[in-house]
């Protein structure tokens, strides 16, 4: 279909990061040519990745578009970019959230709309790079850059409290990757070379293990984010600007993810066997002290934050419990990598789930001015399908069967039954739990009697308001009925690092 | 059989679909759309029905597709077509054509009907997606869609907020009950290796013995996932303790009333069991278990009616009770006779609920049968529907009622299981008199309302034609089908009580005939005649005798009117705390400690720390001086080799 001598992977990283750079110098009255640029760069990254997929070979493992261009000579570095199954899945959400960000609100105007969308163009390429870099000093310059653009996001379209909560954002963040940049010069000299797969390979004692693994723990758990390093996350979107909570929620929170199943499965499972009585009981505290916390919420956006915690622990969960499989049987084996399979699901279908809520809690905001759950009563009488597209997001986020969010938290926790049964239920409290704060939420805000004449003169769902929501409902609804479209394509990755971590040892 | 399957399943689907996507729709058109969608169904139900009655008894398993295959494990989306599919399946299509038939007429006006098709036709959809599955997963989906539905129309007036407050209820005491069957689900997947209902039957044999570690407990497995299954099952079919939502659910329009929380969704519970019979054949101490549920359902959630005055909610605690007795039969593990109770429920408790919407309606919305009175000249054909469907209700011999009812309550009674038998004999005094009375306050006495006889009848032909249809087999069903079909091996291929079956019938029954004539000196007719005496004395002639004797027991009224402490514990002690306890870790261990003290406290300390260093950086030279030279002297004061 394709001549693959083409380098994909560039022109997906580097066509956002062009248009981002063309938008700053065009002028920022030039309203429609700014959108028109924007969009149409975030719709042909889009294409390119579909593309890439079209090419994706599934039935193996081994890592393609392979991309291999000398750098930094002397010091053996190297511009290395491939996807594996894994990645494929983050790039493709990745280009479908940020398609749907440049869209949503296309008629709405901004103060210095070209530097606004130019940052969402370059926070793009940037995350699309972390996916597909592959070798160490490459990925950390791409996973520390993307906190830039969302800085300045924050910052200067942010809500009134934005300096403090950029700051707490930043250095959080920061502080976390600091210790993994440490750990990954350790594992380069080791192994005399900078490429991750090498990382693999080396034999490294339990302490020095545990200590890599703590570093790479404290980056990742940051970012995706675990209890109890979690509170940046909360206030970052409170005062984020709506498109800005999408892109947090929907793809840099996956990150965190990634970089877990990508550095702690393959490179440490043995610290990771001999932490996880630790672990484990971290991920039910998230899944169940979270969403007890997001009950309590009186603001929307940070119930749906805090619910994304939740969410994350059900991740966290799948991919620690794939430790345990060391030293066990081809069955245990087979339903580890069930797990991380879940944990995989977990997060592309968090990422769509979470991107509506975010883009429903946005249109709300828009016209109420209020993110508080109070002041909003019996939307909807004043907005029916905002409020149906709404009250499925919602109960997308409580693991309802039929849409993707069940899809993973069933499949993880198959993997944690067969650990240990307490695991599983503590962590199937979800069922209730999430299905709690959500329709409570929807109770709230959409049912009930029309509160306030605020609400009465609501404004009707523009197209550029309900296309991305349907767009991502559809989606919702077709990775809950046919989950393997999805599964498929990480399929042998999974079990790939399944193999790695048990034949390792 | 699986294009015939799928085209009852998918038909519901596919018409709500198109609904939903039709913009602009009439509502005469919605109405056409979603009554064909589910009349294709119910005619190729009814067809399967016939062909399965007389002899084509098969079972057959299909693929539809798969939902996720990876090495070991395949999970899958099927189709399991046995007798047990079929006689469900022609009830939920049969009830569920004639609740939208109805509802042409009960929801008209109503500016949201087309939603209310989408959501009736997406709930035959879900409901059938359980009923025709061949494995766990799909049960589990089903389950949750068919919860889903109920919830939305529950909640279908939104701005009502008792409407709202009571969906939510129901769909997370549901939720409470999946998790008990999502982790028994997955305790199947990990055990036998697969979810296909088949393939884990033929695996009981080498499970049986196996045990599960429970925190240092070893439990044996299959009674412990017949337990967590049953959670599920209690929740869906409202047994106690997870009985409260249902009361609540009568915030929905009447007709989903009939359908969903009568006749069809609450009844997924003990189909699931009956379904699972191998597995519940082997679960020993949870067969007690349900057995004491369901007989402690069965009779005080019958109690409770007698206390109340909403029409919709005497019906239904009667069904909470009814489902009892159902599942006081899956206890007794004579599954069959649970579902055949199910199939003669579904019929006259459907046709309780909707002869109640067109009181209601007629009414002006009034429910409190106490208000109302002499509408037997006023709506005759409600009047002698409601009759049939209440002493079918009330198991007078010969109606369809008693042949299912009579059956469950024998099986205690030849097995000399004498307190549950006493106990479902005074079930059935406690039925006749809350149907009695219902009928006595709605239809006899005077025109408290002032309502006036209109010439058309009730309402019109679609509201009265569901009446008629439903009450012929309110009325015959049970026997027509009693020794032909139940006796005569007709869930010998999917359910294992067979043998049970046919003891049963040679030693105690010999033939309906003789059931019939048997019963008439039996302890539940005399409990039937006394009902009807006492209600004549307590309802209808009014000589303040029911206020004496409520007073006589004030504790016992108090008690059934709090419904035994559920309401106030279901609305406001259980969210209080759960609210007060989330409120705690939030604001005392969230923003306290882990954020305020650890995160903002590192921050504040550096600043502080920073504070007191920049003090140093005076700015002064000789300031400087001093400290170097101070400085140089440790140096050499540390490193001098003394």
């Amino acid at each position: 279909m394709f001549d693959l001598n083409i380098p994909l992977l560039s022109l997906l990283i580097w066509t956002p990061l062009l248009g981002g750079i063309l938008l700053f110098f065009i002028n920022q009255k030039n309203d429609s040519l700014i959108k028109l640029i924007g969009f149409t760069f975030s719709i042909l990254t889009f294409f390119i990745s579909i593309a890439l997929l079209i090419n994706f070979d599934t039935s193996q493992y081994l890592l393609q578009f392979v991309e291999k261009r000398s750098w930094i000579t002397t010091l053996n570095i190297n511009y290395h970019l491939a996807v594996d199954g894994f990645s494929i899945l983050f790039i493709l959400l990745t280009t479908t959230v940020s398609c749907l960000i440049i869209l949503f609100n296309f008629s709405e105007s901004r103060q210095q709309n070209n530097k606004y969308i130019s940052l969402f163009l370059i926070l793009e390429g940037l995350i699309l790079g972390v996916f597909c870099a592959f070798d160490s000093i490459l990925f950390y310059i791409f996973f520390e850059a993307m906190l830039i653009p969302l800085f300045l996001i924050i910052g200067i379209w942010g809500g009134p409290n934005r300096v403090y909560a950029t700051i707490k954002f930043f250095i959080y963040t920061l502080f976390g990757s600091v210790l993994m940049l440490v750990a990954l010069l350790y594992l380069s000299f080791k192994a005399n070379s900078f490429y991750i797969l090498d990382y693999y390979n080396l034999a490294l004692s339990l302490d020095i293990q545990i200590l890599l693994f703590l570093a790479f723990l404290i980056a990742f758990g940051i970012k995706i984010p675990m209890w109890p390093v979690h509170t940046w996350l909360p206030d970052a979107h409170v005062e984020a600007p709506s498109s800005g909570s999408v892109i947090l929620a929907a793809v840099l929170l996956k990150v965190g993810g990634y970089g877990m199943i990508r550095f702690l499965l393959p490179i440490t499972p043995d610290a990771g066997l001999y932490l996880n009585s630790f672990l484990i009981p971290l991920s039910l505290i998230a899944i169940i002290y979270i969403s007890f916390v997001a009950l309590a919420q009186q603001d929307m956006k940070k119930l749906i934050a805090y619910s994304s915690v939740a969410h994350m622990g059900f991740v966290t969960l799948g991919i620690f419990l794939v430790f345990n499989t060391i030293g066990q049987t081809q069955d245990v084996q087979d339903i580890s990598h069930i797990g991380l399979q879940g944990s995989v699901m977990q997060m592309l279908s968090h990422g769509l789930i979470s991107a509506g809520l975010f883009i429903c809690i946005g249109i709300i905001y828009s016209r109420t001015k209020s993110r508080m759950i109070d002041d909003q009563s019996g939307i909807g009488q004043v907005m029916p399908v905002f409020s149906a597209l709404m009250m499925f997001f919602l109960l997308s986020n409580s693991g309802l069967p039929g849409t993707s969010g069940f899809v993973g938290e069933f499949m993880v926790l198959i993997a944690a039954i067969k650990n240990n049964i307490i695991y599983a239920i503590l962590a199937s409290t979800t069922l209730v739990l999430a299905a709690s704060y959500s329709l409570w939420l929807g109770k709230r805000v959409l049912f009930g009697e029309v509160s306030s004449d605020i609400v009465t003169s609501m404004k009707p769902l523009r197209l550029d308001e309900f296309w991305p929501l349907l767009i991502l409902a559809i989606l919702v609804i077709l990775i809950g009925i046919k989950p393997d479209i999805l599964l498929d394509i990480s399929e042998e990755s999974s079990l790939n690092m399944i193999k790695i971590i048990t034949s390792k040892y | 059989m699986y294009w015939q399957s799928m085209i009852i399943i998918f038909s519901p689907l596919i018409g709500a679909i198109i609904l939903l996507f039709k913009n602009k729709s009439t509502d005469f058109l919605s109405s056409i759309i979603a009554n064909s969608a589910i009349g294709i169904s119910m005619l190729l139900s009814l067809w399967l029905f016939i062909s399965y009655v007389s002899g084509h008894n098969i079972s057959e398993s299909h693929l539809i597709y798969t939902w996720y295959a990876t090495s070991g494990y395949f999970f899958e989306i099927g189709l399991l077509i046995d007798s047990l599919t079929i006689v469900m399946s022609f009830i939920v299509t049969f009830i569920s054509f004639f609740v939208h038939m109805y509802s042409i007429t009960y929801m008209k006006g109503d500016p949201s009907f087309k939603r209310f098709f989408i959501y009736t036709n997406f709930f035959t959809f879900s409901m059938l997606f359980i009923i025709f599955s061949n494995n766990f997963l799909q049960l589990f989906i089903g389950w949750e869609l068919v919860g889903l539905s109920s919830y939305l129309l529950i909640g279908f007036w939104y701005n009502k907020p008792s409407a709202v407050s009571a969906n939510l209820k129901a769909f997370v005491v549901n939720r409470v009950g999946d998790i008990g069957l999502l982790l028994g689900v997955i305790l199947i997947l990990i055990t036998s290796n697969s979810l296909n209902y088949i393939d884990f039957f033929d695996k009981l044999p080498l499970l049986r013995d196996s045990t599960i570690n429970l925190l240092g407990y070893h439990i044996e497995l299959l009674p412990f996932i017949a337990l967590l299954l049953f959670i599920g099952a209690a929740a869906k079919s409202a047994q106690i303790p997870l009985h409260f939502w249902l009361p609540d659910s009568m915030e929905g329009p009447t007709p989903i009333s009939a359908l969903i929380h009568a006749a069809t969704m609450v009844t997924a519970g003990i189909f699931m069991v009956a379904r699972l019979s191998p597995l519940y054949d082997l679960s020993g101490y949870v067969l007690d278990l349900i057995l004491v549920i369901g007989v402690s359902t069965a009779l005080f959630m019958g109690m409770v009616a007698l206390v109340q005055n909403d029409i919709k909610r005497i019906i239904a605690y009667s069904t909470i009770s009814q489902l009892g007795y159902m599942t006081a039969a899956l206890g007794a593990s004579y599954y069959s006779f649970a579902i055949y109770h199910l199939l003669t429920h579904a019929f006259f408790k459907a046709l309780l609920f909707l002869c109640a919407g067109s009181i209601i309606l007629k009414c002006h919305h009034e429910q409190d049968i106490t208000k109302m009175g002499g509408l037997r000249k006023i709506m005759p054909i409600t009047f002698i529907t409601f009759f049939i469907a209440g002493i079918s209700l009330m198991g007078v011999p010969s109606m369809s009622g008693f042949f299912s009812k009579d059956l469950i309550i024998d099986i205690f009674k030849y097995s000399n299981n004498t307190f549950v038998y006493y106990s479902l004999v005074l079930g059935v005094f406690i039925t006749t008199l809350y149907t009695s009375k219902i009928f006595i306050k709605v239809f006899l006495g005077n025109n408290q309302l002032k309502i006036k006889k209109k010439l058309d009848l009730e309402h019109s032909d679609a509201l009265i034609i569901p009446l008629l249809v439903l009450a012929i087999p309110s009325a015959f069903i049970g026997w027509s089908l009693f020794d032909g079909v139940l006796f005569n091996g007709f869930f010998d291929k999917s359910i294992t009580d067979y043998t049970r079956l046919d003891q049963f019938y040679i030693l105690h029954v010999e033939h309906s005939l003789s059931f019939f004539l048997h019963s008439l000196t039996s302890l539940s007719f005399i409990m039937i005649i006394l009902g009807i005496v006492a209600s004549y004395f307590l309802y209808y002639k009014d000589d303040g005798l029911l206020e004496k004797i409520s007073d006589k027991f004030p504790l016992l009224r108090n008690i059934l009117l709090n419904e035994y402490g559920f309401t106030s514990l279901s609305n406001t002690i259980i969210p209080t705390y759960f609210k007060r306890l989330a409120n705690i870790i939030w604001m005392k261990s969230d923003v306290s400690i882990i954020d305020n003290f650890f995160v903002n406290g590192t921050a504040n300390l550096i600043n502080f720390i920073s504070s007191k260093a920049r003090l140093m950086q005076t700015g002064y030279l000789y300031h400087y001086a001093f400290t170097m030279i101070i400085g140089l002297l440790l140096f050499l004061i540390i490193f001098y080799d003394f």
